[in-house]
């Protein structure tokens, strides 16, 4: 190989890493990017989000600025209004949620308050009350508890909310991912 | 995502094991149309606040038809565990109360006020006795213009355990096909129905083209 090839090669690769982390991505697709993450995230990159490795027992409180991804375990409460939490497959948490959206994987015994969006996916197991303006349920995901959908015209309830003259075609909408940049470790 | 192949209503739906050989399009739901039903949900509002409890489990079909209006849905999944209770060969000397408050477990801090309750066909699969205490068990929940929704089949063999239901956009309900062995329906008269639904009285009732009959009940 001579010098030309080897930095061409470099070059391609670099540029598929770069495409790779600066792609929109909707949360929904984060966890499962996320299940090859190691179980504790002791060097985090600039960008990405934190993590709570799966041998770790938080209690308390906790509140932040950026995205969280729980494998561990967490009893409290958690409070990222302006970002993302996932709680992962094996990520068990006992404590109410008010994030941007949240996306349940593993199990939740407590209060889920998302702002934009909550999702439960299959293997998510959750006990608790929903408030937000969009839920998606997952095939053979399990859910006891309530779910509160707001007035149309109430733009207080879980963040912002549907206006006044929302029609059929805004309900289709509102199925639709939201994509919003996460980073993938 | 196969979610985005088909309808949520139908995705909901999936159908028990098989122990009948199947034949094809066995796996598709049957439609019925549920007059009663959908009149009821005429009284959802986007200006005022419904509360709605669902007995079976929750279902992305449900919270998409529910969105429309301003409403809060309780899901508490007890259609299957409260049908094993009832069959418990000791059930006799079981607390009802107990049963009923474990299996339908209103998450903490819920205090519900009830202006729908949707047991879908869950009657048939309780005793009278259970049925009783599982109307008197909610009857502290309910708001004052509550309404009760239910099919009571009128056939004298129905599927061995509960089918799921799920509600359609086009107001129409989806009812999974059953392959398992039939049961002896308790086939209910009205005046026993009046007696297990107390205070409740019969709103309205309609046999659906199915042969099943939806009732209506309020205060």
């Amino acid at each position: 190989m001579d010098m030309k090839q080897l930095k061409d090669n470099l070059s391609k690769k670099l540029h598929h890493t770069l495409d790779a982390s600066n792609s929109d991505s909707s949360i929904e697709d984060a966890p499962k990017k996320q299940l090859n993450a190691p179980a504790v995230n002791s060097v985090k990159s600039a960008n990405a989000p934190m993590a709570i490795g799966a041998t770790i027992h938080i209690k308390g409180d906790v509140t932040g600025d950026e995205d969280l991804i729980i494998h561990g375990h967490v009893e409290g409460q958690i409070s990222l209004k302006e970002h993302n939490v996932i709680i992962g497959p094996q990520g068990s948490v006992q404590a109410n949620i008010h994030a941007k959206q949240i996306v349940v994987e593993g199990e939740l015994k407590g209060d889920l308050n998302g702002e934009e969006k909550v999702v439960i996916r299959k293997t998510g197991n959750v006990l608790g009350n929903v408030v937000s303006p969009r839920v998606t349920l997952e095939d053979g995901a399990m859910f006891k508890g309530s779910i509160e959908m707001g007035p149309r015209d109430n733009k207080s309830f879980g963040g912002g909310y549907r206006d006044v003259n929302a029609t059929d075609k805004n309900a289709k909408e509102k199925q639709e991912t939201i994509p919003v940049k996460t980073n993938v470790m | 995502m196969s979610s985005a192949i088909s309808p949520s209503w139908n995705r909901d739906l999936q159908p028990s094991p098989a122990k009948h050989k199947k034949r094809s399009g066995d796996d598709e739901p049957v439609i019925i149309k549920s007059p009663l039903l959908f009149d009821m949900f005429k009284r959802l509002s986007d200006t005022e606040r419904s509360s709605i409890l669902d007995i079976g489990p929750a279902r992305q079909s449900s919270i998409d038809f529910f969105s429309d209006y301003w409403s809060k849905l309780f899901f508490v999944d007890a259609i299957h565990a409260l049908y094993k209770l009832d069959q418990q060969a000791d059930k006799e000397a079981v607390d009802i109360n107990k049963v009923l408050a474990n299996a339908i477990q209103f998450y903490d801090r819920q205090s519900p006020e009830l202006d729908m309750i949707l047991l879908w066909n869950l009657p048939n699969y309780l005793s009278s006795r259970y049925l009783t205490a599982l109307v008197q068990y909610l009857m502290p929940y309910a708001s004052r213009r509550v309404r009760i929704h239910a099919y009571i089949y009128n056939s004298e063999k129905i599927p061995a355990e509960p089918v799921s239901y799920a509600i359609r956009p086009d107001q129409a309900v989806a009812m999974s096909r059953s392959f398992e062995l039939e049961k002896n329906c308790p086939l209910y008269h009205l005046a026993e129905l009046q007696n297990c639904f107390a205070p409740f009285k019969v709103d309205h009732s309609m046999i659906l083209s199915s042969g099943v009959q939806e009732y209506v009940f309020s205060l």
